[in-house]
């Protein structure tokens, strides 16, 4: 497969990715303050679980698929070997994909307690956390971009 | 500026601008739905799209385009390339994805304001339906400069 194809497929995946890990947080936190069997809060549920089935479930795995499909045509193809996974630029990229798809976990969890209506956490702490997956993307896009530290 | 550095800050502008670009048409569909005007819902959800829009993609929008329009500019004066790649048949692809997506932000603001109004602009049907089109717009655009299809 053409590497600039898979390179942009992987792009594609990752701002569904993204989109969907901004976005459950701040539903949560509206949620919250929505009362237990409400009409809001059932339209919480519903809104939340076809975020995480619909959209980030999917764009999680493309962006898993598409980001070892280039790895591996990085090894085999362009930089003739493996040894860049063992780049400081590299190894902060797959800290921020681990980070990323334990989060993306973190919230499929909370997502379980609103749905049977034992969350506890509160509005102010999904407020503060919102940007956690954010700030990770601008490190990990810019890790790959400037490859900083190449040695 | 580092080239790669303002590739990478460009990249992640669109990250955040298409987040709330997808998002915003999905509360639409809920608010138009669930929420009718004068409801507390309906108070709710103008404030969410209200800072979707000013906290996000207003902002958002505006990097994306002031960094690309710092990436042309980089090939032009920067790498000394000239204007010619504009002329490019996957950069008039990628520069009408950015008009219509920008166009489209528009229409979206502009829809808000009817909410504001207490209007319903369009049916939840029209918002799901279309809710999709600024990710396919996106998805060319990608696709447009990572290949750089039909290079002459």
């Amino acid at each position: 497969m053409n590497y600039d194809l898979l390179r942009g497929l992987h792009i594609i995946a990752v701002i569904a990715w993204m989109a969907g890990l901004l976005y459950l947080p701040r539903l949560f936190a509206y949620h919250s303050a929505a009362t237990p069997g409400s009409e809001m809060d059932e339209t919480f549920k519903v809104m939340e679980l076809k975020l995480y089935r619909i959209i980030m479930n999917p764009a999680m795995i493309a962006a898993w698929v598409f980001g070892l499909a280039l790895i591996y045509v990085n090894a085999t193809q362009i930089r003739g070997g493996w040894d860049f996974l063992a780049q400081p630029w590299m190894i902060v990229k797959l800290a921020g994909v681990v980070f990323l798809t334990g989060w993306h976990q973190f919230l499929g969890a909370a997502r379980k307690q609103f749905a049977a209506g034992t969350n506890t956490r509160t509005a102010r702490f999904w407020k503060m956390i919102n940007e956690l997956p954010f700030i990770a993307a601008i490190i990990m896009v810019l890790a790959v971009t400037t490859e900083f530290f190449s040695r | 500026m580092n080239y790669d550095l303002l590739r990478g800050l460009h990249i992640i502008a669109v990250i955040a601008w298409m987040s709330g670009m997808m998002y915003l048409p999905r509360l639409y569909a809920y608010h138009t739905e669930t929420a009718p005007p004068g409801s507390e819902f309906d108070k709710n959800f103008l404030v969410w799209e209200r800072k979707l829009l000013k906290i996000i993609i207003n902002p958002a929008m505006i990097l994306v385009w002031i960094l690309g329009v710092s990436l042309v500019l980089w090939h032009v004066y920067a790498a000394k390339e000239g204007w010619a790649f504009l002329q490019q048949p996957w950069m008039i692809v990628k520069l009408a994805a950015v008009i219509f997506i920008s166009g489209w932000h528009g229409f979206l603001a502009g829809s808000y304001k009817k909410f504001l109004a207490g209007q319903r602009p369009k049916s939840a049907k029209f918002w799901r339906a279309t809710n999709e089109l600024p990710f396919l717009a996106a998805v060319v655009a990608v696709l447009a400069v990572t290949l750089q299809f039909g290079h002459r």
